[in-house]
């Protein structure tokens, strides 16, 4: 009995530390994003920690885009922004040696939106996950200061100085961005510690923080008999990007497509275009008669009408 | 039958110990006197009146309305604290104040002696004629019991001595004539050692009131001048009359218009409380303005010395009495944050901004010909909020072309109403892509900017006076602005760079 049980004990060691020293040996590992993700921008950092006396070059595959990493010496960390697609994004890194496949990852992040139907719901499977904790920031730590250098409500005059500038920088690459994104005051709104234990998190209504600064626009609009849902709500950033896009006022979308993506009805009934075939087009936009926000009229009609009529 | 009978014996013995028990404890007598108690309490609840019998009163909501809780709470609090205040009292009870030395018998209020002749009958009369030689020429104004002769109302020549005294202190004297009591709070030093001697001529005087001077001032600064032998003994009560500004009533009457020679109620012998009353006795339309004004100047609304924060009463160096130049006066207090009583913020520490800041907005910078702080701030109170002397606001966006905003009382309004600035005009403004006005382009709009969203109003690093921060809502943003030779360039939070030029247009604003 005894002899059998230590017998089997050393069996058990032998076989681990052979599965640690291959996973060492062959084995890359990807830190972030984890498997099932579920993801909001259209942008992601990938981080890897990868060492080089085992491969020479790892290739990140996306959807989109291929994007190949040199390792060095120096470095067992590595950090990449991609760019994703709506909808399920398969990750994949590879790793190469000399130019030989060894082995591969693959991670699913799911790009939702609530703008359009088909990608509003995501499968169950995905949850939220985040990279800023405590254990995944010792990692940057040999190359990177992780800790917040902004002081409070005073913006960067060099943004290249900022501490988030270094990894998030693709977050404000758009034409029209917005002011406390583009300055770097990014604990302006990332100031909670969510559930998910993110350093960073943001709070559950965005309005919350959207109306610290826009406190004019409160005291209109709450004054308004009528008001859109998401205005009601607290969801800002349904319509709006907080950080940067390529669309006026920080439109996910064009004003249109946004209206359409949860109004899908009144695409053919709306009236400035009940008789015309092809809907809607560049010149006329819904918030030539709705205002998008609040209102004393009903059906959210401008106050001033008399303008846009033709 | 073993076991049972164990049993019938435990139990008889249990059953004994606890009749012993019961007995010996009492336990029957507590019992019945609960039950008792029990009774009492049951009749009571039946039969007993209600502690509190409904009643109906039938008092309106208009009536409810009237009521002021507040007053009626301040009251109850006032009377606890007076109730408080007594018991305080009993325990360290003051002992009376000594009466005054030079106490007469009689109280009555000054009045303009004029001496019975009956009463001094007996007296032997000098003729004028006959009074030694050290009185003559007379003067202009005679003690009347010296006029009459009456010397020995005063003197004795019991020892032959000449000036020998009825009495021996000079006041007794003085005081058995002149009855009026000096008791108010505050006594004049000589009054009250009574030294009537300091500054009255027993005999005769050039000056009304028998003054040893020529001028009621004269004789006080005999003594308050900066430059007497008194000096060191408390700085404050002396002044320098020479200075360049001096108070008018000083100047035009006396230093009676303020101060009572022997006597008052207040501090520093004035008539009214020295902080402010007194001040606005006189000065009524500061008076309108400090009482009735919305926002208030902390420096005299709250401060510890009110007008006297700022002005000194006697005689200054500076314009409008003050006590250091017209900047500085702010300085003194402004050198630190501090709380505001508009809003209970912090104000900005204007010394520290001026001295981190070379290019100072024009009043500040030129300050005889423009008037300082005050060319802007009401310095007593103002109906616009940080007591400035016009409105302007504290908006980030306002429609403030057509609003007669305050700086367009010095700056001329052609600057941001023009849409384009042709070559002639060029003086106008220099903030010009080509003939493009650039400061329409920010300011003419439904979401016009103010002056202060690039303006620093006090003083700042860069030229114009453009701001290094601008504040959107309590966030500051960085204005980055280049200055070029002949325009530059600006990177705030609200665009991207953008670069003009005045002789080379960059296509700005079409």
């Amino acid at each position: 009995m005894k002899l059998t049980n230590s017998y089997t004990r050393i069996f058990i060691f032998i076989c681990m530390s052979f599965v640690t020293l291959f996973a060492q040996n062959n084995l890359f590992n990807i830190v972030y994003p984890q498997d099932n993700k579920l993801h909001t921008e259209l942008t992601l950092n990938v981080v890897i920690e990868a060492h080089s006396q085992n491969f020479d070059t790892l290739k990140i595959v996306t959807p989109i885009e291929q994007i190949n990493i040199d390792l060095n010496n120096d470095k067992s960390i590595y950090c990449k922004g991609i760019s994703l697609k709506l909808g399920e994004n398969r990750i994949t890194v590879r790793s190469y040696k000399n130019k030989k496949f060894i082995s591969e990852k693959i991670k699913h992040v799911y790009v939702s939106s609530q703008l359009s139907h088909q990608y509003k719901y995501p499968p169950i499977k995905y949850k939220n996950s985040y990279f800023h904790n405590d254990k995944n920031e010792a990692k940057c730590l040999r190359c990177h200061d992780m800790s917040v250098n902004e002081v409070k409500d005073v913006a960067f005059k060099d943004i290249t100085k900022s501490n988030c500038y270094k990894c998030h920088k693709n977050i404000t690459k758009e034409k029209y961005g917005h002011a406390p994104a583009v300055n770097w005051l990014c604990t302006e709104c990332h100031n909670i510690k969510s559930k998910d234990k993110s350093k960073y998190g943001i709070t559950e209504s965005i309005s919350k923080s959207c109306f610290h600064c826009h406190k004019e626009n409160k005291e209109l609009w709450d004054a308004s008999r009528y008001r859109h849902e998401p205005l009601d709500s607290g969801h800002c950033n349904k319509c709006h990007n907080s950080h940067s896009s390529p669309y006026e006022m920080f439109l996910r979308k064009p004003v249109n497509e946004i209206c359409m993506g949860c109004h899908k009805d009144k695409h053919a009934k709306a009236l400035p275009t009940k008789n015309s075939k092809c809907g809607f087009n560049d010149k006329k936009q819904c918030t030539d008669c709705h205002t998008p926000h609040a209102t004393n009229r009903p059906f959210l009609l401008k106050e001033v009408l008399n303008k846009v009529k033709k | 039958m073993k076991q049972r009978m164990i049993k019938i014996i435990v139990l008889v013995f249990v059953l004994a110990v606890s009749t012993f028990l019961f007995q010996s404890y009492g336990v029957s007598e507590k019992l019945s006197r609960f039950v008792v108690i029990m009774k009492n309490i049951a009749y009571n609840l039946e039969h007993a009146k209600p502690a509190y019998e409904d009643c109906n009163f039938s008092i309106s909501d208009d009536e409810i309305k009237s009521i002021d809780v507040d007053k009626h709470a301040r009251e109850l609090e006032s009377s606890i604290d007076k109730k408080k205040k007594a018991k305080r009292k009993k325990v360290v009870a003051p002992e009376p104040l000594a009466p005054l030395e030079i106490a007469a018998d009689e109280i009555r209020e000054e009045e303009r002696l004029t001496h019975d002749k009956t009463r001094l009958v007996k007296a032997k009369m000098v003729k004028l004629e006959d009074l030694p030689d050290k009185f003559k020429p007379l003067k202009k104004y005679l003690h009347e019991p010296f006029k009459m002769g009456a010397c020995k109302i005063c003197h004795t020549s019991k020892n032959n001595k000449p000036g020998e005294l009825v009495r021996k202190n000079i006041v007794d004297i003085c005081y058995s004539c002149h009855k009026t009591r000096y008791t108010k709070k505050f006594d004049h030093k000589p009054a009250k050692d009574g030294r009537c001697m300091d500054c009255h001529d027993p005999h005769q005087s050039n000056t009304k009131r028998l003054l040893k001077a020529d001028s009621i001032n004269n004789l006080c600064l005999k003594c308050h001048d900066k430059r007497s032998k008194f000096k060191n003994k408390a700085e404050k009560l002396f002044v320098d009359m020479t200075l360049k500004t001096k108070h008018k009533p000083i100047v035009k009457k006396s230093c009676l218009e303020c101060h009572d020679p022997h006597t008052a109620e207040y501090k520093s012998l004035l008539h009214l409380d020295a902080k402010m009353d007194l001040c606005l006795d006189c000065h009524d339309d500061v008076k309108e303005i400090v009482q009735h004004s919305k926002f208030k100047h902390g420096g005299v609304n709250t401060s510890k010395r009110r007008c006297l924060e700022c002005h000194d009463p006697h005689a200054t160096k500076y314009v409008k009495l003050l006590k250091k130049d017209r900047v500085q006066t702010c300085l003194g207090c402004h050198d630190e944050e501090v709380k505001s009583d508009e809003d209970g913020g912090m104000l900005m520490n204007i010394k520290k901004h001026l001295k981190e800041n070379p290019n100072w907005h024009g009043p500040i910078k030129d300050v005889k010909k423009e008037g300082g702080c005050s060319a802007c701030h009401a310095p007593h109170g103002s109906n616009n909020f940080s007591i400035l002397r016009k409105s302007f606001t504290k908006n980030f966006y306002a429609d403030i072309a057509n609003k007669g905003f305050f700086c367009f009382k010095c700056h001329t309004d052609k600057k941001i109403k023009k849409q384009y600035i042709k070559s002639d005009e060029h003086n106008i403004t220099s903030f010009r892509d080509g003939e493009v006005n650039l400061h329409y382009l920010h300011v003419n709009d439904r979401k016009g900017r103010t002056c202060r969203a690039c303006h620093d109003e006090h003083a700042s690093k860069y030229n114009h006076l453009i701001r290094d921060y601008t504040d959107f809502n309590g966030v500051k943003f960085p204005l980055r602005y280049i200055e070029t030779k002949n325009g530059g360039s600006c990177a705030p939070a609200c665009h991207k760079r953008f670069e003009y030029d005045r002789v080379y247009p960059k296509g700005i604003g079409q």
